[in-house]
């Protein structure tokens, strides 16, 4: 009996299938087959022939929908188990990528002429576009990894089988006040203040090993430039101080309200503003003083831009912080809104 | 697009798959052997739903199979082992208990 339809349909099932099951599968699949196809014929003189075949197979069903039936189960890059925390991962790396591009182009358009603008916008983009897939990549890579190391039932359990409704977070009120971050926010500015504009010298003191003796030594030398003093830290000073009024106000009413949300949101543009003229305007270093050269000269290689990393990070999270103050804010006007119109 | 009725009907039929296929195999069946019982007693069941659902029984540990090279052609037969008799009691349970369930809710119409 002819039976080469049925045997491509065996290979055609088994090129889909997993090494490790194929040639077991394919070997019941064909005896199956061939049951069907006696079973078919029964009867008849001349045996089963093309038709019968075509018949059979059809069946069975297409052979792509039979491999995925005897394939095992869990066949996917991402499990359910994970796939709610790689979105959000993922949307959370898209959207880091996304508002530092975009200080970078305001950087950009800010800084260069006009002509030049155009270009290096452009050249942005196109780096924009490999850094979200690379982002984006490595985020997959790194779930599908922990999809094969972690067990599924881990997952699971974590989720769900051990779950407590007691440990569910108690409902926040949307304008009620974090003390407890209040209150470390405000001893960190306090102490902000008084380093900056009473000790500057502390900033960027540190142990050298003197080249002479031999041994460490205190060495407290400024850090920052003249300019730093002169045209950032009053600014700064009126930021901090207004901020810390601000926490005191928070602190006493216990509740967020409208005005107090607008201050923030101001002063979350103070800071921004200021951040972006550190950035771009003249370096707020000053390493001329420091001792010995060797160090100096590392320091010189470094240090800028460490700083410059630092305040890119800093400009980053302020805008971000800003953009949930601004949300914040609108919800609760459409809320207040909707809640008078009703 | 599929009559979603026909979808719906499926479905329940796809809930009392491995039940019925748990209920034939106390003796020993071979694939087309066990859908040629099924259909006889009245149920259809496609060969490519039947036969990879044998095989996933078996990986649940709830079947045994073995090779036999008597008759014809190798045929693959698969038989409830020890887990598969229990689960089958207690499907049986399950399904007992919904059915007397259905005829009431179904009954109020």
């Amino acid at each position: 009996m002819n039976t080469e339809l049925l045997d491509r349909y065996v290979q055609e099932v088994g090129r889909r299938l997993p090494k490790a099951q194929r040639s077991d599968v394919q070997a019941e699949l064909h005896s199956l087959l061939m049951d069907a196809l006696q079973d078919r014929a029964e009867g008849r003189e001349e045996g089963a022939g093309e038709e019968d075949q075509v018949a059979v197979l059809k069946e069975f069903g297409p052979p792509g929908e039979v491999a995925a039936r005897y394939a095992p189960p869990h066949r996917y890059l991402i499990g359910p188990g994970v796939f709610n925390i790689y979105l959000i991962v993922a949307a959370a790396t898209a959207g880091a990528l996304t508002i530092a591009y975009l200080v970078l182009i305001a950087l950009t358009a800010w800084r260069e002429p006009w002509a030049a603008v155009g270009p290096a916008v452009g050249e942005l983009l196109s780096t924009y576009v490999s850094a979200l897939l690379a982002g984006f990549g490595s985020v997959t890579l790194t779930f599908a990894l922990l999809e094969r190391v972690v067990p599924a039932s881990a997952w699971v359990e974590a989720s769900d089988k051990a779950w407590d409704p007691g440990s569910l977070p108690e409902i926040q009120a949307a304008d009620r006040v974090e003390r407890a971050g209040l209150i470390v926010a405000s001893v960190f500015l306090v102490i902000a203040l008084i380093v900056f504009n009473l000790f500057p010298d502390w900033i960027g003191a540190s142990f050298v090993r003197s080249a002479s003796e031999g041994s460490l030594r205190w060495q407290a030398g400024p850090l920052l430039a003249p300019v730093f003093f002169s045209a950032y830290l009053p600014w700064l000073n009126v930021l901090w101080i207004a901020q810390l009024a601000l926490n005191v106000v928070l602190l006493r009413q216990g509740r967020w309200q409208l005005l107090t949300r607008v201050v923030d949101l101001v002063l979350s543009v103070g800071g921004v503003i200021l951040i972006g003229q550190m950035l771009t305007g003249p370096s707020i270093l000053s390493l001329a003083s420091i001792q010995p050269a060797e160090v100096r000269e590392l320091l010189t290689r470094l240090l800028p831009n460490v700083v410059r990393l630092a305040l890119v990070v800093a400009l980053i999270a302020t805008v971000g912080e800003g953009i949930a103050k601004a949300v914040r804010l609108a919800r609760g006007y459409v809320f207040r809104r909707e809640a008078a119109a009703t | 697009m599929a009559d979603p009725t026909q979808t719906l009907i499926s479905e329940l039929r796809r809930g009392t798959l491995v039940l019925t296929v748990l209920s034939q195999l106390d003796e020993e069946q071979y694939g087309y052997s066990l859908a040629q019982r099924l259909a006889d007693q009245g149920l259809k069941i496609d060969h490519g739903t039947l036969y990879p659902l044998l095989r996933r029984l078996e990986e649940q540990g709830l079947l045994d199979s073995e090779w036999s090279l008597e008759g014809s052609r190798p045929r693959r037969y698969y038989r409830l082992n020890r887990a598969g008799w229990e689960t089958l009691e207690t499907l049986k349970g399950e399904w007992y208990g919904l059915a007397a369930v259905l005829e009431r809710l179904l009954g109020k119409e």
